[in-house]
């Protein structure tokens, strides 16, 4: 190693940083000089490079188990779901024919569907406001 | 034939409800998808929270905007659920006396693996857990699943010199703590 433990610290740092970066023309002269000159520098990127390719080996064998239990847990929530959603459905059915039904009666009683009708304003006698004033 | 569908088929095809599609989607991105689990969480909850990111992509499908790779999508989506389960893990050590025990009994044998013992990715594995998180992901990302610094930039919403970076610190802290190992 060089006496100068400085620039061997940027060196180092360099040559990390050009396995995930484009260095610039500059950088990439001195870290090539550098590595040419440097045992150190030269044995410190092949220890990077073999500890970069062992973490390789972490990348899991595909399984073919584990998309089917995947698929599993889908058919479950979608099971689990789906009279849930067939409940709201048939409300929402019901919920709509009750409200036709009532408009069909004002309809039926009044004639009209304006707001009057439908608030039962048109039905209202005169006594009926005086009685609300009171 | 489906072997050669592109992802941007099968997706369409899924979002209409076809099962088959989805499965096959999974087939294709499963393995990634648990080797960033597994890098972050170790080897314990893989499988669990893997089901976790692709029951969430599915809930989700119509989200996937294709500005990027269904890859990259994915793999955003299991970087943040392994955080919020660490997040989660770090919140249950302040829970009940008997769950704590557990945990440090766990802990415990995962310390007294001596690496002479253990296989090597179980040393890179409990190599990788000494690392802080945002060191750990960028391994994870670019190390073991082999993705680019761009690619790996935008699953953690960081900038490339960013992870360029924080490789760099990763990689010296893993060089410490694999010195012995490594010099084999």
């Amino acid at each position: 190693m060089s006496s100068r433990p400085s620039e061997n610290a940027e060196l180092l740092e360099l040559l990390r940083q050009s396995l995930d970066r484009e260095l610039s023309p500059s950088e990439s002269i001195r870290l090539a000089q550098a590595l040419e000159a440097n045992e150190w520098l030269r044995e410190e990127l092949a220890a990077l490079q073999t500890l970069r390719n062992s973490f390789m080996q972490l990348h899991p064998a595909p399984s073919p188990a584990f998309t089917a239990s995947v698929l599993q847990r889908l058919s479950e929530e979608q099971q689990l779901l789906r009279p849930l959603i067939v409940r709201w459905r048939s409300v929402a059915a019901a919920a709509c024919i009750a409200l036709l039904l009532g408009l069909g009666l004002i309809y039926n009683a009044s004639g009209s569907l304006e707001s009057e009708a439908i608030l039962g304003l048109e039905q209202m006698e005169l006594d009926d406001v005086y009685a609300f004033d009171e | 034939m489906t072997a050669t569908f592109h992802d941007d088929v099968l997706l369409a095809k899924a979002r209409k409800g076809d099962t088959r599609a989805f499965g096959l989607l999974v087939e294709r991105h499963e393995a990634s998808v648990r080797g960033i689990i597994g890098g972050m969480l170790g080897p314990e909850e893989v499988d669990d929270v893997a089901q976790e990111v692709f029951m969430k992509f599915y809930r989700a499908l119509d989200n996937f905007q294709g500005d990027s790779g269904l890859g990259t999508y994915l793999g955003r989506i299991a970087i943040n659920t392994a955080l919020t389960a660490i997040t989660k893990r770090k919140k249950r050590r302040w829970l009940p006396w008997s769950k704590l025990e557990e945990y440090n009994a766990a802990e415990q044998a995962d310390a007294s693996q001596s690496p002479e013992r253990a296989d090597l990715r179980d040393t890179l594995q409990t190599a990788l857990r000494q690392l802080p998180e945002d060191q750990r992901a960028v391994v994870v990302l670019r190390l073991v699943e082999g993705y680019s610094v761009s690619e790996t930039a935008k699953m953690l919403d960081v900038p490339m010199g960013t992870v360029a970076s924080r490789l760099s610190r990763a990689q010296q802290a893993l060089q410490q703590i694999l010195k012995p190992i490594l010099k084999q």
